[in-house]
C-alpha cells in the first residue's frame, strides 16, 4: 500500500510521537534514561562514541559525571533477557555532543530502537522493516541504503593489507574514490583480481535484484558467503511485506568495524543532504562490554535534521482579538473560547500591537467587529 | 526530470571544467552571456550551474545545495568533507609541498615552525614523521614567512615554483599531488543516481581521451 499524504508526519513533534507509537506496537518497551551518567562509563567505551568530547561536571560526592553523549551504550549495559529471548526497547532522548570531533557541542534529539539478546534473522528483518516504515512516515521519497560489513571484510581478508593500507582502502571505499582505490590496490603486491573485486563492490549502487548477480560473482569465502546469504534473506523478507523497494545496496556505507559487524544501514530523505537514520548490528560492542555470544541491532533517527522538511508555523488560522477595557473580562474569555471552538488560534491583547495575524478582531461593548472596520 | 545542481569553482579551472561538462552533453547557453549572474539553468539538459569560490565548493556539495561539484584535492584533504570523490579530472594539477629557504637545514632538536594555509594537512604530514611542529596559520603571502623569520618552512601549493623561486625559496618535499576532483553529495548520489553515474562515466571517458591525445 502506498502512503497517502495524510499518513505522513507534518511536524517534528508529530514524528516523534508517531514513531514511538510505531515501535510500541511492535512490542518495544519505552527506555527512559537519566540525562547524565558517570563519566567513567563513557570513558571506557570512548571509541564507540561519535566524538570523544563529553560535557562533564562533578556531583556533590565528587564523582565525575557526564551529560549523556549516547543512548546505545546505556541500553546495552542495562539490557536483560532470558535465553533465546531479547530486550527490545525504543527511546526518544537528547544527547549532547559535537557533530564531529573538534566541533561545538550541540543538543541532538534522537528517536530510535535497540534490540539486544539472542537474536535471529527475524529480528534483523523486523528492525529493517521498522527503519523503512519510519522513513516512509517522514517522506514518500526515502531510501534505505544497506550494506553488510562481512562482505567488505571477506574481500579484505583475501588481500591481507597491512593496517595503514587497510585504513586508506576503507577511507577510499567510503568516498567511492575509484582512482584512489585503483592506486591503493595496485600497491604493495596486492593481487590485481582482488583489487578489481573490491572496486566492483564499492561501485555497486542499486536495488538488491540489480546488484545480486554481481554479488554472487564477488562471493569468495565464508565471510562473503554469510554476508550474501544474510542480504538475500532480509531482502526476501522485506519484499514479502512490500518494503524492499526502498532498499539500495551500497557498500560505501561503513560503520566502525571495531563495534559493528554484519548489516549496517542509513536512511535518506530526498531534500535532506545528510542521512537522517543510522543503524546496524553491533555484536562486537557487546563482546567488548562483556556480553559475548549475544547480538544487537538498532537504529536512531536524527529528528533535528527534519526541521527544514516540515512547513513552519503559519498565521493562516490565527486571530488577534483586541478587547476594549470596558468589556467584562468574562465576556472576552467567552468570545475567545467560541472562536477557538471553530478551530481558530486566538490571541487576546488589549490593543492591536501590529503583530501578524490572518484576521484581526475588535471586541467592544457593542459586540465583535473586524478591527479595520 | 530532476534538475542536477552543479557547483563550479570560479576562475580558470572552472571554465575548463565547464567545457568538460558541456562536452558531456550538459551545456547551458545562458552561462556564456556574461554579466554578474552566478546561477544559470537549462531546462533542456536538466542542469543548474552556479559559480562559487573554489574553496567553498565542497561546502555546497556536503550540505546538499549542489549535488555535484569540482573541488581541488587540497581542499578535500584539508577539510575532509563527507562527500563521494568520484573522479580525478586531471585538471589544475599541482602539488602540496614543504618549502624553505635554499640554505635551510632541518634541525630535529628544535620544534619546527610551519606557516601554512593548510594546518590539517601540515599536521598530518609531520605526525607521520613523528615530528612536533608549531603551526602558524596564515591566509596569504605564505612565502614571506621564512624570509621574515616567522617560520622555518611553509606548507603550500606549488604549481610551477616561480613564486617560490622569486622569494628565494625552494621545494623541499612533496606531500601530495593535487588535481581537481568530481565530488558528489551522498544523499544526492542516491536520489539522482542515474544522472550522476551517467555524467561521471561521460566525464571519465573525456578524461581518458584527454590523456590519449596528450
Amino acid at each position: 500500500m502506498k502512503n497517502g499524504e495524510k499518513d505522513i508526519f507534518r511536524s517534528a513533534a508529530e514524528a516523534q510521537q508517531g514513531l514511538c507509537e510505531l515501535y510500541r506496537r511492535c512490542g518495544y518497551r519505552h527506555y527512559k534514561m537519566s540525562k547524565f551518567e558517570e563519566y567513567d562509563f563513557y570513558a571506557k567505551n570512548k571509541n564507540f562514541l561519535v566524538s570523544g568530547n563529553v560535557i562533564t561536571f562533578t556531583d556533590p560526592d565528587g564523582r565525575l559525571m557526564a551529560l549523556k553523549p549516547d543512548i546505545t551504550l546505556s541500553i546495552v549495559k542495562n539490557a536483560r533477557w532470558q535465553p533465546g529471548g531479547a530486550e527490545k526497547v525504543y527511546y526518544t532522548e537528547s544527547v549532547y555532543r559535537p557533530e564531529k570531533d573538534g566541533g561545538e557541542f550541540r543538543e541532538i534529539t534522537q528517536t530510535g530502537l535497540e534490540c539486544v539478546g539472542d537474536l535471529s534473522l527475524y529480528d534483523t528483518a523486523e528492525v529493517l522493516l521498522l527503519a523503512v516504515q519510519s522513513l516512509e512516515k517522514i517522506s514518500r521519497d526515502a531510501i534505505l541504503s544497506l550494506s553488510h560489513l562481512g562482505f567488505l571484510e571477506g574481500l579484505l581478508d583475501e588481500m591481507k593489507p597491512d593496517e595503514p593500507l587497510r585504513r586508506q582502502i576503507l577511507r577510499a571505499v567510503s568516498q567511492k574514490n575509484m582512482p584512489a582505490l585503483r592506486a591503493l590496490c595496485g600497491k604493495s603486491g596486492l593481487a590485481a583480481a582482488d583489487g578489481d573485486r573490491l572496486i566492483t563492490l564499492t561501485g555497486l549502487c542499486g536495488s538488491f535484484p540489480e546488484t545480486e548477480k554481481e554479488l554472487r560473482v564477488l562471493n569468495r569465502n565464508e565471510k562473503t558467503d554469510e554476508a550474501y546469504r544474510t542480504l538475500c534473506a532480509v531482502y526476501e523478507a522485506l519484499a514479502a511485506v512490500g518494503a524492499a523497494e526502498r532498499l539500495r545496496i551500497d557498500f560505501s556505507l561503513l560503520n566502525d568495524m571495531r563495534y559493528y559487524n554484519g548489516i549496517v544501514f542509513r536512511g535518506y530523505i530526498n531534500g535532506i543532504p545528510q542521512g537522517v537514520l543510522a543503524g546496524g548490528s553491533y555484536d562486537r560492542l557487546l563482546a567488548e562490554m562483556g556480553k559475548p555470544s549475544a547480538n544487537a541491532i538498532g537504529f536512531a533517527l536524527y529528528l533535528d535534521l527534519l526541521e527544514r522538511l516540515f512547513p513552519g508555523e503559519t498565521e493562516d488560522e490565527s486571530v488577534l482579538l483586541s478587547a476594549d477595557r470596558d468589556v467584562p473580562i468574562g465576556k472576552v474569555l467567552k468570545e475567545a473560547q467560541t472562536l477557538r471552538e471553530q478551530g481558530l488560534r486566538v490571541r487576546v491583547q488589549a490593543v492591536d500591537d501590529g503583530s501578524a495575524a490572518a484576521r484581526k478582531l475588535r471586541l467592544t461593548k457593542e459586540g465583535m467587529a473586524d478591527a479595520d472596520a | 526530470m530532476q534538475m542536477l545542481n552543479i557547483a563550479l569553482p570560479k576562475g580558470r579551472l572552472g571554465e575548463k571544467v565547464l567545457t568538460m561538462f558541456e562536452k558531456a552533453g550538459r551545456s547551458c547557453p545562458a552561462i556564456h552571456e556574461g554579466g554578474r549572474k552566478l546561477i544559470f539553468e537549462c531546462e533542456g539538459t536538466g542542469v543548474r550551474y552556479f559559480w562559487v569560490k573554489p574553496s567553498d565548493v565542497a561546502i555546497y556539495v556536503e550540505r546538499g545545495a549542489a549535488d555535484i561539484g569540482v573541488a581541488g584535492k587540497d581542499i578535500l584533504e584539508e577539510y575532509s568533507p563527507d562527500v563521494y570523490e568520484l573522479l580525478d579530472l586531471g585538471l589544475g594539477k599541482c602539488r602540496m609541498c614543504v618549502a624553505g629557504k635554499k640554505d635551510f637545514l632541518d634541525d630535529r632538536e628544535k620544534t619546527l615552525r610551519v606557516a601554512t594555509k593548510f594546518p590539517h594537512i601540515a599536521r598530518a604530514h609531520y605526525a607521520r614523521q613523528s615530528r612536533q611542529i608549531d603551526i602558524i596559520k596564515l591566509n596569504g603571502s605564505i612565502e614571506i614567512a621564512p624570509i621574515l623569520g616567522l617560520s622555518d618552512v611553509i606548507v603550500d601549493i606549488v604549481e610551477t615554483g616561480t613564486t617560490l623561486l622569486e622569494n628565494d625559496l625552494t621545494p623541499l618535499e612533496t606531500i601530495l599531488p593535487i588535481s581537481a576532483r568530481l565530488i558528489a553529495n551522498k544523499a544526492g548520489f542516491l536520489f539522482k543516481n542515474q544522472e550522476i553515474t551517467a555524467l561521471t562515466q561521460q566525464m571519465e571517458a573525456l578524461c581518458e581521451n584527454g590523456r590519449d591525445t596528450k
